[in-house]
């Protein structure tokens, strides 16, 4: 089939398919005027500070067990008060961004790096390669939100690098479709005919026009992804069967604090409260990126 | 100036305006769109409203059948008087009791018009059940969407009333839109532009019929266009509005003889004529029809006139009789007189 | 219209088979001898051992033993829980009941929450409640449910003592949970309602419904919203997929019964049959619950309709 019969052809595909395949537009979007982007830019840094350099912002020892000072609520001695070992919340929090980040970053890489690969092979060879890229999402997508990654997390043993490749392969069916998406757009634009016509060969045509066009897609998703990757990694050692051996854990942190919510409220408050303004960052980023990177979408 | 031929007026619109409030706080500019507009409608009669983009001509066709309520920046004053009621003084109820059964609306793109998800045979049954209380028989129902149909020339009328409005061509939909029109027996009907996203085959059939329509049924349309091809194929009556306001008012014949306005003559000329050579150009009327906001004073068409003179500059001209034509142009005689050398003469300067 | 389900179906089956193969294989293969898992780790003699190789077909080749599973699965019969030894089956059929009526409440509260509030959003736009509820949303959606869950607890149960915290079997019960869920869910659908009710109602049939003379509310409820509600319904479907996630957190955030408490404690437990059988039912009702959201699709908008017949 030409290329333009194929692309028409999968213009006629399931409409929900079609709908889902579309560059992510938002139904609306995340306020992001000026002073908000910078706000949310500075968080991120500052979180980043924080996985960077945990001792200059908390000082050492997090873990330290401390029976005296256990459970003091927020602003009084301790900036968001203590738990029920005595640890400073706060400087759990800051401890716990190392893993956070790495497993948020780290598994947005993999995933996104492999999912962008498949995708962009199907959607810009086409034919049987297409298909088969089709059905591989199809099928992992059947697997909805955190099942992909629990089924990896229940085989393998329970470590940081683990749960990267687990969070990793659930990433990748959503990257596999936009790229495919953004590849098959790429080649139906006449520019790519053009240079079939003119003899370039397949591979350079793939690393001049595809490549460039699907990177700025990618990062966007990339980075919205980031902040998805780290609500997994969270919820997975709420639930227990995150790294066993970090044992600051933002997720674990909400958890353990769940049995004081009564009276001790900030023990889970804040860990959630972070991990929520992080997203929130993350999408105004993500969707600035947007802005930048394709001025005729939205 | 009301309607001065002898037909019965079944619409008078007096002194019509419309303004908009620039800015949502109540401080905010007003501008003008429609100024002062009054015409008549007589039974049977067909009237043409042309106009570039931007003249109002749309917003006054909205504004008969008080479509601009609900828009909260708008404000419309005047009267629109139909059969004896002055509509824009109507509580919305009953006003929502008047559309559809004393006066109707087509809109210019026909299938943007129809709701998609819902077939065209419930969409024209919509227009007319709810008006006779019971609903009726579903046979009944159906029988009469189907005679609807045929009234405006669908053959197939079983099989279109099942289609939705994808399915069906533009002109097709058209049709529809005019049965759905009809649906409640109205005596005037507004076409807003009705022919021009069509085909020019098309456009012709959708005008035969309004013109069948209204030799037939006696109705009266209020034809909006910018098309002068259009007016000069089914005009009894002509009103040019520009920039707001009516500056032109004649029977067809004499408008499209001897236009009495400069702009009105500008429009007739800037028609290609199949009879114009290849070296011939196109004449055009210079410069743009003026931004609501920043109208030109004295009379709104100055700059773009020939014909210009000081007293131009300062005061807006009335539209005045002469004989059976209305113009609002200080020089409106001399218009007259020397119709056509006029624009010659620019065209070879210019 | 039949053609779109039937090509619907017909794709959907290969895929929760190809779904069953891949769990069957990621389940047996990667964690290593299943033996040793069985057993726990604890020392077994060469008897043992046999038995243990006999009772679970471990001595089939692989390809044997998957294929086994599936013709076993469709009979409902999901294989011995590592743990327990009983029928996995069982132990699901008890508890799943608690997990749907989770699920139901949980998307009832999206639906009537995302629809009501973006219909209000759209309608009030640009005033004060507006921006509320576009702010909520946000941080609705914005929000791990691992923190909604016991943020509703703190506000709801204990200090305005309105809602029970944890536990299944009553109502009152189920109302927390589901919110906490619906919270984050109900995001994303405002928005889209809220959106498409402004693109529909800017629309120029409503204005020729207008001028038909069409009564206001007829308008509102059989036009306006009946087309801006059509992407919503496939909005729906995925979200799906966010409620069934939801779900298990939601289990084991509120102590309540199902199968998301039943999925974590067979990981901790590494009890795979249990895990395997419960991924792949999820997997399935998944699949289903989109395929009827894709036909739904098409049976409300013509257009659709039209494009997925070719």
């Amino acid at each position: 089939m030409s290329a333009q019969a194929e692309v028409a052809e999968d213009r006629r595909q399931p409409s929900l398919r079609r709908w889902l395949d579309r560059p992510p537009v938002r139904a609306w979007r995340v306020p992001h005027g000026r002073p908000l982007v910078i706000l949310a830019a500075l968080f991120l840094l500052l979180v980043l500070g924080w996985a960077a350099f945990p001792a200059v912002f908390a000082g050492a020892n997090p873990t330290a067990v401390n029976p005296l000072a256990a459970l003091q609520p927020p602003l009084h001695r301790y900036l968001l008060g203590t738990d029920q070992y005595g640890r400073s919340v706060y400087a759990e929090l800051v401890y716990g961004a190392r893993p956070a980040l790495e497993v948020g970053v780290l598994s947005t890489l993999l995933g996104g790096a492999a999912g962008s690969v498949i995708g962009i092979l199907g959607g810009y060879l086409g034919g049987w390669a297409d298909l088969l890229v089709m059905r591989l999402i199809d099928i992992l997508l059947a697997l909805p939100g955190l099942f992909l990654a629990l089924i990896f997390i229940a085989a393998l043993p329970p470590t940081l690098t683990n749960e990267i490749l687990a969070i990793g392969i659930a990433t990748v069916p959503g990257f596999a479709r936009v790229l495919r998406g953004q590849a098959l757009g790429v080649r139906s634009r006449l520019f790519v005919d053009a240079a079939i016509v003119t003899g370039v060969r397949r591979r350079a045509i793939l690393w001049r026009h595809v490549l460039p066009n699907c990177l700025a897609p990618a990062i966007v998703l990339g980075t919205l992804n980031i902040g998805t990757a780290i609500v997994i990694a969270a919820s997975l050692s709420y639930l227990g069967l995150g790294p066993s051996s970090g044992v600051l854990n933002w997720g674990a942190l909400i958890n353990s604090g769940q049995g004081y919510i009564d009276r001790d409220w900030w023990i889970s408050t804040f860990p959630g409260l972070l991990v929520t303004l992080l997203v929130i960052a993350v999408s105004i980023l993500g969707d600035r990126l947007r802005d930048a990177m394709e001025p005729s979408s939205g | 100036m009301a309607d001065d031929r002898a037909a019965p007026s079944l619409l008078s619109v007096e002194h019509l305006s419309v303004s908009y409030r620039t800015s949502s706080r109540s401080g905010g500019e007003h501008v003008d769109l429609v100024r002062d507009v009054s015409f008549g409608v007589g039974r049977g009669e067909i009237v043409c409203l042309v106009g570039e983009s931007g003249s109002g001509k749309t917003l006054t066709g909205r504004a008969i059948l008080g479509l601009l309520r609900r828009n909260a920046r708008m404000r419309v004053s005047g009267s629109v008087w139909l059969d004896g009621r002055d509509l824009a003084a109507l509580p919305e109820r009953e006003l929502r009791q008047v559309r559809g059964t004393g006066v109707s609306m087509i809109f210019q793109d026909p299938v943007a018009a129809l709701d998609p998800v819902i077939r065209v045979g419930h969409q024209v049954a919509e227009a007319m059940t709810r008006r006779d209380g019971r609903r009726g028989s579903r046979r009944a129902v159906v029988a009469q969407v189907a005679d609807l149909l045929r009234q405006v020339g669908i053959t197939d009328t079983e099989q279109r009333m099942q289609q939705f409005p994808h399915e069906i061509s533009g002109g097709m939909c058209q049709r529809i839109l005019i049965a759905i029109a009809l649906a409640g027996n109205p005596s005037l009907l507004v076409a807003d532009e009705p022919t021009t996203a069509l085909d020019v085959t098309i456009q012709a059939q959708v005008l035969d019929l309004l013109a069948s329509l209204c030799r037939e049924r006696g109705l009266s349309v209020l034809l909006i266009t910018h098309d002068m091809g259009v007016a000069a194929r089914m005009a009894d009556r002509v009103l040019v509005m520009y920039a707001g306001a009516i500056v032109e008012q004649a029977p067809a014949g004499d408008f499209f003889a001897h236009p009495a306005h400069p702009y009105g003559l500008g429009l007739i000329r800037a028609v290609p004529r199949i009879d114009t050579g290849p070296a011939d150009r196109l004449s055009a009327i210079p410069g743009s029809v003026p931004e609501a906001r920043s109208r030109p004073a004295g009379c709104p068409f100055h700059p773009r006139c020939p014909l210009r003179a000081d007293v131009c500059e300062q005061e807006e001209p009335e539209l005045l009789p002469l004989g059976a034509q209305h113009a609002a142009c200080h020089r409106s005689a001399e218009v007259l007189g020397a119709a056509r050398s006029l624009w010659d003469s620019e065209a070879s300067v210019g | 219209m039949l053609r779109v389900v039937l090509r619907r179906v017909a794709i959907g089956v290969p895929v929760v088979i190809s779904v069953s193969a891949i769990i069957f294989f990621v389940l047996r293969v990667l964690p290593g001898n299943p033996v040793q898992v069985i057993t726990q780790n604890a020392p077994t003699t060469p008897g043992e051992r046999h038995d243990i190789i006999v009772e679970f077909g471990l001595d089939k080749p692989l390809l044997s033993q998957y294929l086994s599973y599936l013709g076993n699965a469709l009979h409902g019969n999901f294989g011995l829980s590592f743990q327990t030894r009983q029928p996995v089956m069982a132990e699901i059929g008890s508890q799943a009941m608690a997990t749907v009526e989770l699920a139901v409440a949980a998307m009832l509260m999206t639906v009537v929450a995302g629809v009501g509030l973006g219909v209000v959003s759209a309608l009030l736009r640009d005033t004060w409640v507006d921006t509320v509820i576009r702010v909520v949303s946000l941080l609705g959606s914005s929000m791990p449910i691992i923190w909604s869950a016991p943020m509703l607890i703190l506000v709801f149960s204990f200090t305005l003592r309105l809602f029970p915290a944890n536990g299944s079997g009553s109502l009152a019960q189920l109302v927390l949970p589901a919110a906490s869920i619906a919270l984050v869910t109900s995001g994303v659908i405002i928005r889209l309602v809220r959106t498409s009710m402004l693109e529909v109602m800017s629309q120029e049939f409503v204005t020729a419904l207008r001028a038909k003379g069409v009564p206001e509310a007829w308008i509102w409820i059989r036009h306006i919203l009946r087309n801006a509600l059509v992407p919503a319904v496939t909005l729906l479907g995925v979200q799906l997929g966010g409620l069934l996630s939801g779900a298990v957190i939601a289990e084991t955030a509120f102590g309540r019964q199902g199968l998301g408490s039943l999925l974590v404690n067979g990981i901790d437990n590494k009890d795979y049959p249990m895990v395997q059988a419960i991924v792949l039912i999820v997997a399935t009702a998944y699949v289903a619950i989109n395929i009827l959201v894709d036909i739904s699709y098409a049976y409300l908008d013509p257009r659709v309709r039209t494009q997925m017949a070719r």
